[in-house]
């Protein structure tokens, strides 16, 4: 391989033209931590064959494993073949290319092996020196792996050049202190322009599509606003139990697990201002005016306005199912909570008077994820009470999964002698409607980190804000008793959360 | 691919066009209890000559309705037959892993004048604000050719134009043309163009001497053109030779030192190998598989680019210039 000429960097090169619009992997190694794990081998090795069989890897990729579990480079391109289509030779090949290294977090030699490891493949691949870490272990080991990268020279780009990246996972910190402590421990080794955030519910093609739909179509956004939206509603809801992972659970609850994070992901794209530009910073930027115009609630507005609630026993599709304290690794008096669902507000031109309603909860009838943008009524209704009975205000909503789409509710006329009025479902189902296979949110998000692209991943600022926004909620619950409701399992929730809602004259959407 | 099953159809006999779409209306208020709302992102018009190409094309389109719901017009134009118009109208059903996409087929076989008038056959049976993708299967048409008035976008094979390549830059300065064979070429321009991407190889592509490029007729003529254009190769540069498949080999002199940049056909069944030698050391190589069904797989990557592609222009503009 001949040295670098002069300027060789800047040289475009002619033949890729036309081929920019499908964005692939440049050449460079992912290394992954937490390699013999769950994380590993359900999403990220799937979701790397699949970017390999949409020919979205360079053929000088490879993947290194790390993990303290004993396991020698063939056992670990066994488990990444398993992963491929058969006949996928450009898998093969990465499979071929790729290592694995068995070492404790803590340890030098664990780095040192790393990086005799990253320079041969550097040689073998040619000089690409771009590295992604991909941390699929257990958040306690994130500040650890960090040192352990940064001791052994391996945060920064080496005499070659190339990027170098970092990928975690949520949850990040579980509380604001923790959360800070974690950002200035990674900060200590790493840049925040080499952290990845990753929250796989950003991968999600139609959580991307908020931002198409707000931002791509002239007659959404006018109305966006106080002016027509009487309320909104974001529903984040689970169908299964906590399944395997009650001992994490118990220490998590709903709002660390889900709200402090994909509901408040969801909240701030819904309500963030128009971008400059569709990209990293200019989106990033618009989120965290958003979250910084969420009203944190006081420990009165967490007793009135915050409910939380604990599944018990019951029955969901068609199965009898056990209370969450009956659930293995689950204290049998546990107050963890399951459910919870919130009023929010917001202080901004947009969105002043507007109630944010935010519900989230295990054991629910179904699991879906949706936006629902309540109209006001129109000012004056023509109609007769009788005939318009069944007639509900127009709304907007956000199908964000499992059936990604966008429906609209409006009032039209049932055929006949009377004019009766009655809601009618206007609804685009996304997946029949677009061409391409959608990519699964991991491989989405793993392609957008190799390449470079922030965008989709959270930055420090909004992990703090959402952080900022819940915390005053845990501080209220530890505080002082607030009572944990109990809700039956496949039911929408507790009556103290319709009574919350309720009480400003509105209801839950029946998703 | 999802599976598609035939929910109803209709057939007619010299039968007039209100008729067919009379029937189409019927056809889905019938299976209207029992489907869901019909969904389509475009309407595909297929023009067929024979039978061989009637059963690829409708093969190839009832594959692709799952993931690309159009309404599907096929045509077979027979302007010496005798003047009637014979039509089976069906209702699909594509049984995805959510929900079941449901889309209309019609198949006409137009007989004597109105062959030379597929526009208005087409017409009243576009879907509003939908484009219309037009695919010509097995030939190319002419760039006066009256369907092209309704056609957004214009589907063929430079195959088919057998070498005659003028037509096909005057039918894309009407419309947006996507070319089969440009899209099976992809995985040797795209290789080609990733032996480049190391920004150390890069300086060598300033550097080319020649370029020789194998195929048959169609295929090598684009690929010496792209080769040409990007390059900015004179045509004495570019050496065109008939063989079965594809092989273009790069060559190159900076400073002294030669190079050379492959892509072959691999070793392994169906796929395309691209490998850099330089100064005599042989850098790594590169692989992809080819699709297993390349018609279906050009065609579905075909209806994601439904717009004017200009580095096919280029390549198609500087292909009449080189000797094939």
């Amino acid at each position: 391989m001949s040295d670098l000429p002069a300027g060789a960097e800047a040289l475009p090169n002619v033949l890729a033209e036309g081929f920019e619009t499908t964005r692939r992997a440049p050449p460079g190694v992912l290394v992954v931590f937490g390699a013999s794990g769950d994380l590993t081998a359900r999403k990220l090795l799937p979701a790397l064959a699949s970017l390999s069989r949409r020919r979205l890897l360079d053929p000088a990729f490879a993947v290194v494993g790390v993990a303290r579990t004993p396991l020698d480079d063939e056992s670990f391109r066994e488990q990444m073949s398993a992963a491929g289509a058969p006949g996928d030779t450009g898998w093969g090949e990465t499979v071929s290319k790729s290592r694995y290294i068995t070492g404790d977090y803590a340890d030098a030699a664990t780095f040192a092996s790393l990086k005799d490891a990253l320079d041969k493949l550097d040689t073998d691949l040619g000089r690409t020196g771009n590295r992604t870490y991909y941390l699929a272990t257990v958040p306690s080991m994130f500040e650890k792996v960090a040192d352990g990268l940064g001791a052994a020279g391996l945060n920064r780009a080496g005499p070659g050049g190339g990027a170098v990246r970092i990928v975690i996972e949520k949850p990040f910190g579980h509380d604001l202190a923790s959360a800070r402590a974690l950002d200035a421990g990674l900060h200590c080794t790493f840049d925040e322009e080499q952290i990845y955030r990753i929250d796989h519910y950003m991968g999600k093609e139609t959580v991307q599509n908020v931002l198409a739909l707000r931002f791509a179509n002239a007659i959404f956004e006018p109305v966006w606003n106080r002016r027509y939206i009487d309320h909104v509603q974001i529903t984040v809801a689970e169908s299964l139990g906590v399944e395997k992972r009650g001992g994490f659970y118990e220490r998590a609850g709903a709002l660390r697990d889900i709200v402090q994070n994909h509901v408040m992901q969801v909240l701030s794209l819904t309500l963030m201002e128009p971008p400059s530009s569709i990209e990293a910073q200019g989106i990033r930027d618009e989120k965290v005016k958003a979250l910084r115009s969420v009203v944190v609630p006081t420990p009165a507005q967490v007793v009135s306005e915050v409910v939380r609630a604990q599944y018990d026993s019951g029955w969901s599709e068609g199965v009898s199912v056990p209370a969450y304290r009956q659930e293995p690794d689950v204290d049998p008096r546990s107050n963890t909570e399951t459910y919870v669902a919130a009023k929010l507000s917001v202080d901004n031109w947009r969105w002043a008077g507007v109630p944010i309603y935010v519900r989230t909860g295990k054991r629910l009838p179904k699991r879906l994820t949706e936006v629902a943008l309540q109209f006001q009524r129109v000012p004056h209704l023509v109609f007769a009470v009788a005939e318009s009975q069944e007639l509900r205000p127009n709304a907007l909503v956000l199908r964000i999964q499992p059936d990604e789409g966008v429906s609209l509710r409006f009032g039209a006329k049932v055929p006949g002698q009377a004019f009766q009025v009655r809601d009618v479902l206007m609804d685009m189902s996304y997946g029949s409607s677009f061409l391409e296979e959608a990519p699964e949110a991991y491989e989405r998000l793993l392609l957008d980190a190799m390449v470079g692209d922030p965008t989709l991943f959270i930055r420090s600022d909004e992990v703090d804000l959402a952080w900022q926004i819940c915390e005053p909620i845990l501080h209220a619950w530890q505080d002082r008793p607030v009572p944990l409701a109990g809700y039956a399992a496949g039911s929408w929730g507790p009556r103290q959360a319709d009574q919350l809602i309720q009480r400003d004259g509105r209801q839950w959407r029946a998703p | 691919m999802a599976g598609t099953v035939e929910v109803d159809s209709w057939d007619g006999q010299g039968v007039h066009l209100s008729d067919v779409l009379d029937a189409l209306g019927v056809l889905r208020q019938r299976a209207r209890e029992h489907t869901s709302a019909r969904t389509a992102v475009m309407t595909m018009v297929a023009v067929v000559g024979t039978d061989e190409q009637t059963e690829t094309a409708t093969a190839t389109l009832r594959s692709l309705g799952g993931n690309h719901p159009a309404r599907i017009l096929l045509l077979r134009p027979d302007p010496d037959g005798v003047a009637a118009l014979d039509a089976h109208v069906a209702l699909h059903s594509a049984n995805t892993e959510t929900h079941p996409i449901n889309f209309e087929e019609v198949h006409l076989n137009v007989g004597g004048q109105a062959a030379k008038h597929l526009d208005s056959i087409v017409e009243p049976f576009t879907l509003a604000d939908l484009p219309v993708a037009v695919w010509y299967v097995g030939a190319v048409p002419d760039a006066a050719d009256p369907l092209l008035s309704v056609a957004n976008s214009v589907l063929l094979d430079s195959r088919d134009a057998e070498g005659q390549l003028r037509g096909l830059l005057e039918l894309a300065r009407r419309r947006a043309v996507v070319d089969l064979s440009w899209i099976r070429l992809r995985p040797w321009r795209r290789l080609l163009a990733a032996l480049f991407d190391p920004p150390e190889y890069r300086p060598w592509l300033g550097a080319v001497e020649s370029v020789e490029v194998k195929g048959k007729i169609g295929p090598r003529q684009l690929l010496g053109g792209w080769l040409a254009a990007q390059l900015d190769l004179r045509p004495r540069q570019v050496t065109l030779l008939d063989a079965r498949h594809v092989e273009i080999v790069v060559s190159c002199r900076r400073e002294g030192v030669e190079a050379s940049f492959e892509v072959v056909r691999g070793d392994a069944h169906r796929t395309v190998a691209a490998q850099a030698v330089v100064g005599g050391q042989t850098g790594r190589a590169h692989g992809y598989p080819l699709a297993a069904d390349p018609l279906t797989s050009a065609l579905a990557d075909a209806l994601t680019r439904l717009g004017p592609d200009v580095v096919w222009e280029r390549a198609l503009s500087t292909a009449t210039t080189l000797l094939v």
